[in-house]
């Protein structure tokens, strides 16, 4: 609204940027002084260069497709099948009693352990990296669901009821917005983990994608090219939290 | 155009650690139309559940109110509006969107919310904080934003739930000052839950003064002056003398309620 804001914004902003061209700087200082084999890290310029011949070859368009059709089916499924599970869990005092522990001792489970499970079940295409992603996905999902519908102020609850609120105005006007902070931040945790957990399914077992991409360079130990695909993750991941922030800054945060 | 309030022989018991707490006991009473009166007691005496029975948010375990000729089964949110205690507006959305909102779940057509929202904003002179968000405003502002909600569903009944308790002394003032001049002006039918004795004195035709739990109505005190209220009043003999009876009355119960506060 003043100036203020936006100095301060644009002051973290800059110790942002020094953050990452420290870091590059840093890795440039090591590579270029050969403390470290090539072999092992290649410097940024190298892999600059990969990152040149990547984009080149005609593989790079298919694997970026495989990797986030296979993460958007999986994402989808999660996000469906997490608010619906949460918001039902929601409703009544002894479903959450029930199953708000439950669903939370699953997600204690390092589901990567059933990975290969999946892959007998699935296959080595994407279907079995769906089941590992949607499932990854699914429980921060529902258990914030949980949580958010759960601690809305019943004060709130009962100034709609005192003005002639019914059930639909209720749930669009004051549940899903009162619910809504916390339910994003479990859709985020979601993304990542399902993000990660493909990528991983696809370096385990995979004809394509990034993370094959990635595994199959460090096999072939092609470094460079390995960093090369890396970088790009990175830089896709960098990109949507960017587009999630942006997002929220549109929603005025509630203090 | 306003109606009256009848409570007849309400009794009711919350589960308190497996054991039933009585709040209510036997509590009858009547409001006459534009009145304005205050339902005052030591903390924990059962005038907030009172005040939530007669606005039908909570069953009584026995007992009848009225309002107007309609037994009370649930809200009314034709005939009665509630100005709650803080915090009862919703932050996620600007003043102009709490009354708009306030408005459609009264089932008030689109074409009248907007000239209904602007007209309440203006009885309690918050017209430049439309689109301020409640966590951008005192606590007196969000009160006056509160009230302002309740004004806009135009209900001859207003039930308010110690709408000043969380303010300064003088914020609560200045805010009762104003509503005794809003108030009288739209001849509404007001019951409001105080501990604050001055509030009860100066903003009141009649005070329910209530017993430690469980409550009943101990007194009834009459304030005879004339609404609009001046702050003048404040200072009178008059003022000094009911507050004083007040007190006396109220004394006791203090007393009992703080040894029977449960854990």
């Amino acid at each position: 609204m003043t100036a203020q804001p936006l100095v301060r914004d644009s002051r973290s902003r800059a110790i942002q940027i020094a953050f990452f061209a420290a870091v590059l700087a840093a890795w440039y200082a090591v590579t270029a002084a050969h403390r470290i084999s090539p072999l092992f890290l290649p410097g940024p310029v190298q892999v600059a260069q990969q990152i040149g011949r990547i984009a080149h070859a005609p593989t790079l368009a298919l694997d970026i497709a495989y990797t986030m059709g296979t993460f958007a089916i999986a994402y989808t499924i999660a996000v469906l099948g997490g608010l619906a599970a949460g918001y039902i869990v929601s409703t009544r005092r002894f479903l959450t009693r029930v199953y708000e522990p439950l669903l939370a001792s699953l997600y204690a489970i390092p589901i990567v352990v059933f990975f290969p499970t999946f892959i007998l079940f699935f296959g080595t295409g994407p279907n079995s990296k769906i089941a590992l992603g949607a499932l990854y996905a699914f429980f921060p999902i529902a258990l914030n669901t949980i949580a958010g519908f759960t601690q809305v102020d019943s004060r709130l609850v009962a100034a709609a009821r005192s003005m002639g609120a019914n059930d639909a105005l209720l749930l669009r006007r004051v549940l899903i917005p009162a619910a809504f902070p916390i339910v994003a931040t479990g859709m985020r945790i979601a993304f990542i983990a399902c993000f990660a957990s493909i990528l991983a399914g696809e370096m385990i077992a995979s004809d394509h994608g990034l993370g094959h991409q990635i595994a199959q360079a460090g096999q072939m130990m092609e470094i460079a090219k390995m960093f090369g695909y890396v970088t790009l993750v990175v830089l896709a991941a960098f990109a949507f939290n960017f587009g999630v922030s942006a997002l929220e800054a549109r929603r005025r945060p509630t203090a | 155009m306003a109606i009256g309030i009848s409570v007849d022989h309400l009794t009711h018991a919350f589960a308190h650690n497996g054991a039933a707490l009585r709040v209510l006991d036997d509590v009858s009473l009547t409001v006459t139309p534009g009145e304005m009166v205050c339902l005052l007691g030591p903390s924990g005496c059962g005038k907030s559940t009172l005040l939530n029975v007669i606005g039908g948010l909570l069953k009584a375990d026995s007992g009848e109110v009225r309002i107007g000729d309609a037994a009370v089964r649930g809200v009314m949110p034709q005939r009665v509006g509630f100005v709650f205690q803080e915090n009862a507006l919703f932050p996620w959305s600007t003043v102009w969107e709490n009354l708009i909102v306030g408005l459609e779940f009264q089932g008030v057509p689109p074409a009248e919310r907007a000239a209904r929202a602007a007209r309440a904003l203006e009885a309690v002179g918050m017209s430049d904080f439309a689109k301020f968000y409640p966590d951008q405003l005192s606590g007196g502002m969000k009160q006056r934003i509160g009230l302002a909600r309740a004004l806009a569903l135009q209900t001859e009944v207003l039930l308010m739930d110690e709408p000043f308790a969380a303010l300064d002394e003088q914020t609560r003032m200045i805010l009762g000052e104003d509503l005794s001049v809003l108030l009288s002006e739209t001849g509404k039918t007001i019951v409001m839950v105080t501990h604050s004795l001055s509030e009860a004195v100066f903003l009141s035709d009649r005070i329910f003064v209530m017993t430690a739990r469980p409550g009943r109505i101990k007194a009834i005190v009459e304030v005879k002056r004339e609404h609009p209220r001046r702050p003048d009043f404040m200072t009178s003999t008059q003022f000094n003398d009911v507050r004083g009876e007040l007190y006396t009355l109220l004394h006791d119960e203090m007393r009992a309620a703080a040894a029977i506060a449960p854990a």
